[in-house]
């Protein structure tokens, strides 16, 4: 196997755990705490962008810097997965990451996330906050 | 009474230069793609191809280029207004609705700032064109190198800028170009409104400078103004305006207000050589002027002493002009001796590029010949002993030049900035007029700008110095002056030839400033 194999398996299997993540949020509704899906936020987020778990960082643009760093840190060679950012009109990677990271968030919770409102989602606290109001209205947590 | 009668008389007062602020009101266009597909011009897979990935990615360089917006600008010359953003989607419609929205608030605004995500130029500058306003944009990629081209094609003002210093700059002088347009010169005219007699080198034609820069001018006849300097409650006893209970004679009460005035500034002088009724009396048509300037709105003066001189009334008065200037131009207003306009008008551009108060006078170049100080007056003008003095100290110096004149400032390294020592020395023989005599020697190796409009408004002569020395400060008259030096002093006195004799100074290179200045105003700008 090469190593570009490798890392393209590594990859996936971080992927499923941010999976894994959604699905015990999707598993916890309708008792589920605010506190239980900050905590699932922040891993969801941790293994989107490759970051450690335990990383503390609770700022999004700074949390999608640093897996850019992490990116660029590996060869080219071993990221035919990577996915940092182009775009028409100046996207940056870091812009990039986030929206991506909206939009599958959306997606996977089966909400509507305002794009408009994407900047002001600034940390995992106000990102919980936006979500949760969003299941609260579509009647999916008590 | 009906308020349109009442409001026939209401003032708003002076609104002073330098108080002008430059609105910029940002637009930022943002497209977004309606329909999901990739192409030469759009990029991306997966979700970068829906509208929800436009839109959030829009919002987030609307976010920060707001949050930049905010902070970027220098506060005492740019207010910012609040933002407005249009979408648009790859349809590309440019509807009269959005061309209002981003013009709404075209009554205050001086700028338009644009920014972009993704490719909005025709809709700006079609708008540019609608509005007739400058626009402006930072340089990006490649939105500024494709609309400002096209917009100066077809004859918008429009700027961009490398970097926030760039920007800065270009609204600092448009800044100074909009407050030149709100300039409004309180004219003292004794024969002619448009030349004194002693400075037919100033704007042939102010009817031909306000339709240029903007700038107007409140005439009052000498006589009238003299007799508003006469203490008197009652208006109607003026004797050149009998009868009218609206006239501006100065109050008891504001004659308390200038004597306080008077005992202020000489408590605060070093030295001075001047009896106090005297000073008073200096304050007394200080205070009158400044009364006149509220009441007609001016916010600049001028008054052209040889012409009044001759009519023996300054004799009679007791006061001359000189320390009005001196007030006037410490306090932000820019005033010009002698009737002098292109030099009020340049004082006007030096104080508001540097924030500083401005020092004018006879400007000459004073090469040494022959072991003498060429063309620098000895005698009634220069005192001769000071002369020979400052001759003894220049040395063999070469390329130096002299501007003097009475009305130097104790402020000379800004508004607001600590005041500098200063004495009181009457300007006439007999004892009367008030004037500030400031030592320029304190200042040796202080580089100055200076400029001067010529007499056709067309052209701005820019000019750096370095001060070496100075003249007058233990002598009365006009006598007080700097000596500086200039790169080279034919050359200056060759260009001096083609703007005029008064050159108003600042503290500080402000070259670059008053450069981009005068090309803004469309002026050719020669510089020495």
């Amino acid at each position: 196997m090469s190593r570009a194999d490798i890392v393209k398996r590594q990859l996936e299997a971080i992927s499923a755990e941010a999976d894994v993540e959604m699905a015990a949020v999707r598993a916890a509704l309708p008792a589920l705490t605010k506190e239980e899906l900050r905590e699932h936020l922040r891993r969801f987020i941790l293994y989107k962008f490759l970051l450690d778990p335990d990383c503390e960082e609770e700022d999004i643009r700074r949390l999608s810097q640093m897996s850019i760093e992490k990116l660029l840190a590996m060869s080219t060679r071993d990221l035919n997965t990577s996915d940092l950012g182009i775009g028409c009109g100046g996207t940056s990677s870091v812009d990039n990451k986030i929206i991506l990271l909206f939009m599958a968030l959306g997606r996977e919770l089966e909400i509507t996330m305002d794009p408009l409102r994407t900047p002001s989602l600034k940390t995992v606290p106000l990102l919980t906050e936006e979500v949760y109001t969003l299941l609260k209205e579509a009647g999916r947590v008590l | 009474m009906d308020p349109r009668v009442e409001n026939a008389m209401m003032t708003t007062g002076m609104k002073k230069a330098i108080d002008v602020k430059l609105n910029v009101q940002p637009i930022f266009v943002a497209l977004y793609h309606e329909h999901v597909f990739e192409g030469p011009c759009r990029f991306g897979a997966g979700d970068e191809l829906k509208k929800e990935y436009d839109l959030a990615l829009d919002a987030m360089i609307y976010d920060r280029t707001k949050e930049a917006w905010a902070t970027m600008f220098d506060p005492q010359n740019v207010n910012v207004l609040e933002p407005i953003i249009i979408y648009r989607d790859e349809t590309f419609l440019t509807t009269d609705w959005m061309l209002e929205e981003m013009g709404k608030t075209s009554k205050e605004t001086d700028v338009y700032l644009f920014a972009t995500a993704s490719r909005p130029y025709d809709l700006i500058v079609e708008f540019a064109q609608r509005i007739g306003k400058p626009i402006c944009m930072m340089q990006d990629c490649c939105g500024s190198s494709i609309v400002i081209p096209a917009c100066r094609a077809r004859g918008v003002e429009c700027y961009a800028f490398t970097d926030v210093e760039d920007a800065n700059l270009t609204f600092s002088v448009l800044r100074v170009r909009k407050a030149l347009s709100e300039l409004k010169v309180l004219a003292v005219v004794r024969n002619n409104s448009n030349v004194s007699i002693s400075a037919p080198d100033s704007f042939v034609s102010l009817e031909d400078v306000t339709m240029k820069f903007g700038a107007r001018f409140r005439f009052i006849n000498v006589h009238e103004l003299m007799d508003y300097s006469h203490v008197n409650n009652d208006s109607t006893q003026n004797y050149t305006t009998p009868g009218r209970h609206d006239g501006m004679n100065i109050t008891e009460e504001e004659m308390k207000e200038a004597e306080a005035m008077a005992d202020e500034f000489i408590a605060k002088a070093d030295e001075c050589h001047m009896e106090r009724d005297m000073v008073v009396n200096t304050f007394r048509i200080y205070r009158t002027i400044q009364k006149v300037m509220n009441a007609y709105e001016c916010n600049a003066f001028t008054a052209p002493c040889p012409d009044v001189c001759a009519t023996r009334r300054i004799n009679e008065e007791k006061f001359t002009f000189c320390l009005t200037h001196t007030l006037n131009n410490e306090n932000g207003i820019p005033s010009a001796c002698e009737y002098d306009v292109p030099a009020l008008f340049a004082a006007m551009l030096l104080q508001n590029v540097s924030r500083c108060p401005s020092y004018q006078g006879n400007t000459i170049t004073a090469p040494k010949i022959g072991g003498i100080r060429q063309f620098v007056p000895r005698g009634a003008l220069l005192n001769i002993e000071s002369v020979q003095k400052a001759d003894v100290e220049l040395g063999d110096l070469e390329n130096v030049c002299l501007t003097f004149h009475a009305v130097p400032t104790r402020f000379p390294k800004g508004f607001g900035t600590e005041m500098e020592p200063y004495s009181i020395r009457s300007f006439a023989h007999s004892g009367f007029g008030a004037t500030v005599r400031y030592d320029f020697k304190r200042d040796i190796g202080q580089t100055i700008t200076m400029a001067r409009f010529d007499p056709t408004g067309t052209k701005l002569l820019v000019a750096k110095g370095t001060i070496c020395g100075g003249v007058g400060y233990g002598d009365r008259n006009c006598s007080e002056g700097v000596f500086f030096q200039v790169e080279n002093s034919s050359d200056f006195f060759q260009k001096q030839l083609n703007f005029g004799n008064h050159i108003p100074l600042v503290y500080g290179d402000w070259m670059k400033e008053m450069i981009r200045l005068g090309e803004v105003l469309g002026l050719e700008v020669i510089t020495a």
